[in-house]
């Protein structure tokens, strides 16, 4: 137990917590030794321990002579009954919150997420625009004229339909590229397909 | 060291068992939890703020604050344990009233209440009871601090140390303000002494 002595500032604090019997043993013994040796302090002890029961006198009287606020079976009745309502209300939110807060079954979320998903699926389905890629024959080779005529007819399609304008801009790089060979007349017709099918320039 | 205490505790069961109880939804720990301070509660309340009606206004909110926060008081910790919380409660209590109203206010209001006997509470006290009054207002000339420690020793018969980590004061300030508390009543007193004899 921590000593008291050597943080207490005055003989009044000492003698006070002496009286009240709070110093820990070592420190009473040792204010017993200085009681003993010193007739001034016990003195101002007994000062102390008189002024002290006046005070709780005072106390006393005034208890003894003035009523309580409200009586005191009174008092006890309506702290028992903000408890029991305390008591009550205590209860009925965990009821709620042990409902509110049950774990849901496995199945359910997955079924939920697997049912985002098809919807979500199916919108995009719906309504992402799809590019429009010309479709070529690539099973027999053509010959430059037919290659040609593929391309004018796919950008006249295009062209009709002004939506698919993905499908317009190749036309008219194959068509351009179709021309450049043509002119050049250097006909590795492989190569060039080959550069039109993976649309690099 | 005069061991008069004021005290209704008679039950062995410690409060903080009978906290725990309650926590658990048990309302008879409640009940004797309240039996065992109410009364005295609602006396420290009366002379701390000198107002019967505050007294009651200020008991009903800290049992209710006690019992909101219930679960926050730790029922393994020292410093006092349940009876001190509950009083360090009270003690709030009463000072966020005087500070919502003004202190200085309230302690002329209280002043002059004792010296003209003109309360609403004053119809039920003994007549003429002069003696009892100059008591009341040898108390209740006390500073508020003062008052504030020897009440808690009294009523809550609460250690010097848990009185003072409750007001969050050095132990040497609430022995002093209990020194300086008993002086000054005993000054008040001695001072009445000749009037009353002088009269009498």
């Amino acid at each position: 137990m921590k000593s008291y002595l050597q943080q207490l500032e005055n003989n009044e604090a000492i003698l006070l917590m002496y009286l009240a019997n709070e110093l820990p043993a070592q420190d009473r013994a040792e204010v017993d030794e200085m009681l003993a040796s010193d007739a001034k302090l016990r003195s101002e002890l007994e000062n102390l321990r008189q002024t002290y029961e006046l005070a709780f006198d005072v106390l006393e009287s005034l208890d003894g002579a003035t009523r309580p606020p409200i009586p005191t079976i009174v008092a006890q009745n309506r702290v028992s009954e903000w408890v029991s309502q305390w008591v009550e209300a205590r209860r009925q939110p965990r009821a709620l919150l042990s409902t509110s807060r049950r774990p849901l079954p496995w199945w359910r979320t997955t079924f939920a997420a697997a049912a985002m998903l098809l919807i979500g699926s199916y919108i995009w389905a719906v309504y992402h625009p799809a590019p429009v890629v010309p479709q070529r024959d690539t099973g027999t080779a053509l010959t430059d004229e037919e290659k040609l005529a593929v391309l004018y007819s796919s950008f006249e399609d295009s062209s009709e339909n002004s939506n698919l304008h993905v499908a317009e801009v190749a036309s008219e790089a194959e068509v351009a590229t179709a021309i450049r060979g043509d002119a050049d007349d250097s006909g590795d017709s492989n190569a060039a397909s080959d550069s039109k099918s993976t649309g690099t320039p | 060291m005069d061991t008069r205490v004021a005290s209704d505790d008679l039950t062995p069961v410690a409060d903080e068992v009978l906290v725990r109880r309650l926590r658990d939804g048990d309302e008879w720990a409640g009940e004797d939890l309240a039996k065992r301070h109410c009364t005295l509660l609602l006396r420290f309340l009366q002379r701390l703020v000198h107002s019967d009606q505050l007294a009651e206004e200020l008991h009903q909110q800290t049992w209710t604050s006690a019992l909101e926060n219930l679960d926050k008081f730790d029922v393994t910790s020292g410093g006092g344990g349940f009876k001190a919380w509950l009083y360090r409660i009270a003690t709030n209590k009463a000072h966020d009233h005087w500070r919502s109203r003004g202190r200085e206010k309230k302690v002329k209001e209280g002043l002059r209440l004792v010296t003209e006997e003109a309360g609403p509470d004053a119809a039920h006290r003994m007549e003429g009871a002069e003696a009892e009054a100059k008591l009341r207002a040898a108390m209740e000339l006390l500073p508020a601090n003062q008052k504030e420690v020897l009440l808690l020793r009294y009523y809550g018969n609460l250690k010097f140390v848990e009185i003072a980590e409750m007001l969050g004061c050095p132990l040497n300030t609430a022995l002093g303000r209990m020194h300086k508390a008993m002086i000054h009543l005993r000054q008040t007193l001695a001072e009445a002494a000749p009037t009353e004899s002088r009269t009498s």
